[in-house]
C-alpha cells in the first residue's frame, strides 16, 4: 500500500485551501510550503491554480520553485499543475505582458479571444463542461480515469502545444481548448479537479496513485 | 427578522446538495450587514472540507479584503450587489486581483411600472437605478457572471419571472444564473426553454423538498437539453 506524502507548492496565488482537503481524501501527508528550503521529498508534487501567470511565475522564481521542479522532473516524481500551475509549465505566456514560463511544454499560453472568432464577452470559459478524448492512442491516454463534466474558471489557456501531449480536449463553441496534457511525469489539467465534484476526486485519485516510473499501487 | 425563517444548517445542506450533484453552492448571506461577518466565514471553511463543486457566496462584501478573506477560506466566487452599486469600481478591483471569473454580479430586480428597478441589501431598499441601465454600465467593469434574482418571485415558489430574464439575457452576454421564483421542475425546464440562461439557483424549493435535484435534472434531460447527470 502506497501512502502518498503530497507537497502543494505555494506561490501565493490560488484557492490552496480547496486543493489541500482535496488531498487529504488521498494521503494524511499533505504538507504547503513557501520556499524550496521548506520541501522534504515527497511522492507527488501539485501546482494549484487561480491566479495570473506574470504574478505566478515571479514568485515560483522568488521561491526557487523552479529548482525545485526541475530536480523533480529528473527524479520522475510526479507533478501535476492546476490551471495557473498549469500555465507556468509552459514556454511563454502573454498574461499581463510577456513572460517566460518553465518550458516543460512547448506551449504558448494565450487569451482565449485570440484562438478563435468568439464573442469576447464570453469570456471567462466558466462552468461545467465535458472533456473530450484526442486522437491519441498513447499508454498515458488509456491510463487516465477522465470521462465527463469538469469544472473551468480561466480565461487563458494553452496553444500551440504539439498534439502528442494533449490528452483531453474541452470543446466550447470553436474553441479546442486543451484540457488535460501530459509530459514525462509531469500532467496539466486546465480545469479544477477539487472543483469537479466525484471526477475530479476520481481523476486526483489516480493522480496519486501512480508514482515514480508509473507504477501504480491502489491507495486503500 | 421579519420574513425570514430557519431552515436548517447551511454546511448540513451544501453537504446534502453536493452529495445529490448540485453544480454550485451559493451562500447568500442575508443579515450580513446585521451580524458579524466570522459567521459567514466559518461557513465557507467548513463547507470547502468536503464540497468539492464550485462555492460563490454573497451578502455584506463591500472592500477587495471582504472578498480575500472569503476566497482565503476556500469561496471560489465573491457576488456582489449593494457595493456594486455604490461602488462599481470595486468590482474591476476584485477582477483585477483575483480574475473575472471570481467575480459575481447579483441584481435583486423588483417590477415597477415601466420595467425592473434594481434593489439592494436585500431587497429593502430602491436604487432609483433601472435594471436595463445597470446591465449597460456593467458592461467592461470585469464581471465574470450575474445572478438575477427578482424581488417579487423570491421564495414563492410561484415561477421564476421570465420577461425579466429575457430583457437582461437580450442586453448582456455574460452568463446568467436564474434566481427566485422555483416551485417546480416545469418552472426550471420553462426557463431553459425560454431564456437561454446558463444556470438557474434555487433555494426555497430545495430546502422545502418540493423539488429534489436528481429529478430537476432528469427533467432537463427528458425535454433534450444537457445536465451534469449522472456526474
Amino acid at each position: 500500500m502506497l501512502i502518498p506524502s503530497i507537497v502543494i507548492l505555494d506561490y501565493g496565488v490560488g484557492n490552496l485551501h480547496s486543493v489541500w482537503h482535496a488531498c487529504k481524501q488521498f494521503s494524511e501527508n499533505v504538507t504547503v510550503i513557501s520556499d524550496f528550503s521548506e520541501y522534504s521529498p515527497a511522492t507527488h508534487i501539485v501546482l494549484p491554480g487561480v491566479g495570473a501567470f506574470n504574478v505566478a511565475i515571479s514568485e515560483i522564481r522568488k521561491r526557487r520553485f523552479d529548482e525545485l521542479i526541475n530536480s523533480s522532473i529528473k527524479e520522475q516524481t510526479p507533478i501535476l499543475g492546476v490551471c495557473i500551475g498549469m500555465h507556468v509549465l509552459a514556454k511563454i505566456g502573454f498574461e499581463n505582458g510577456e513572460n517566460s514560463g518553465l518550458g516543460i511544454f512547448d506551449a504558448e499560453v494565450r487569451h482565449l479571444s485570440e484562438q478563435a472568432e468568439i464573442d469576447e464577452q464570453r469570456i471567462p470559459h466558466i462552468g461545467w463542461t465535458k472533456v473530450e478524448t484526442t486522437n491519441n492512442e498513447s499508454q498515458a491516454n488509456n491510463d487516465l480515469e477522465i470521462s465527463g463534466y469538469f469544472y473551468f474558471a480561466h480565461s487563458f489557456g494553452y496553444v500551440d502545444l504539439p498534439k502528442p501531449y494533449i490528452l483531453r480536449e474541452a470543446v466550447v463553441g470553436k474553441l479546442r481548448i486543451p484540457a488535460v496534457v501530459k509530459s514525462g511525469s509531469v500532467t496539466g489539467v486546465q480545469f479544477h479537479p477539487e472543483k469537479s465534484g466525484a471526477n475530479g476526486l476520481r481523476f486526483l485519485r489516480k493522480f496519486f496513485e501512480t508514482g515514480r516510473n508509473n507504477s501504480e499501487q491502489k491507495i486503500s | 427578522m421579519e420574513g425570514l425563517r430557519i431552515v436548517g444548517d447551511p454546511n448540513v445542506l451544501a453537504n446534502k446538495y453536493y452529495e445529490s450533484a448540485a453544480d454550485e453552492i451559493v451562500f447568500m448571506d442575508t443579515v450580513a450587514s446585521l451580524y458579524r461577518r466570522e459567521s459567514i466565514l466559518k461557513i465557507v471553511e467548513k463547507a470547502s472540507e468536503n464540497v468539492f463543486i464550485p462555492i460563490t457566496v454573497g451578502g455584506g462584501i463591500r472592500s477587495i479584503e471582504n472578498a480575500k478573506q472569503l476566497f482565503s477560506r476556500g469561496a471560489d466566487k465573491v457576488a456582489i450587489n449593494s457595493a456594486a452599486v455604490s461602488n462599481p469600481s470595486l468590482i474591476t478591483e476584485i477582477a483585477r486581483h483575483f480574475g473575472s471569473q471570481s467575480v459575481v454580479v447579483s441584481i435583486e430586480a423588483k417590477r415597477v411600472e415601466n420595467g425592473w428597478e434594481v434593489f439592494i441589501n436585500n431587497g429593502r431598499e430602491p436604487t432609483g437605478i433601472g435594471v436595463g441601465d445597470w446591465i449597460q454600465k456593467l458592461k467592461g467593469l470585469g464581471a465574470g457572471e450575474l445572478i438575477l434574482s427578482s424581488v417579487d418571485r423570491d421564495g414563492t415558489k410561484k415561477g421564476m419571472d421570465i420577461e425579466l430574464l429575457r430583457m437582461v439575457r437580450d442586453r448582456c452576454q455574460l452568463p446568467i444564473v436564474a434566481a427566485s421564483g422555483v416551485g417546480s421542475l416545469d418552472d426550471v425546464v420553462e426557463v431553459f426553454e425560454q431564456c437561454d440562461v446558463e444556470a438557474v439557483a434555487i433555494g426555497t424549493a430545495l430546502h422545502s423538498g418540493a423539488i429534489q435535484i436528481a429529478d430537476i435534472k432528469n427533467a432537463i434531460q427528458v425535454n433534450g437539453m444537457e445536465a451534469r447527470y449522472p456526474c
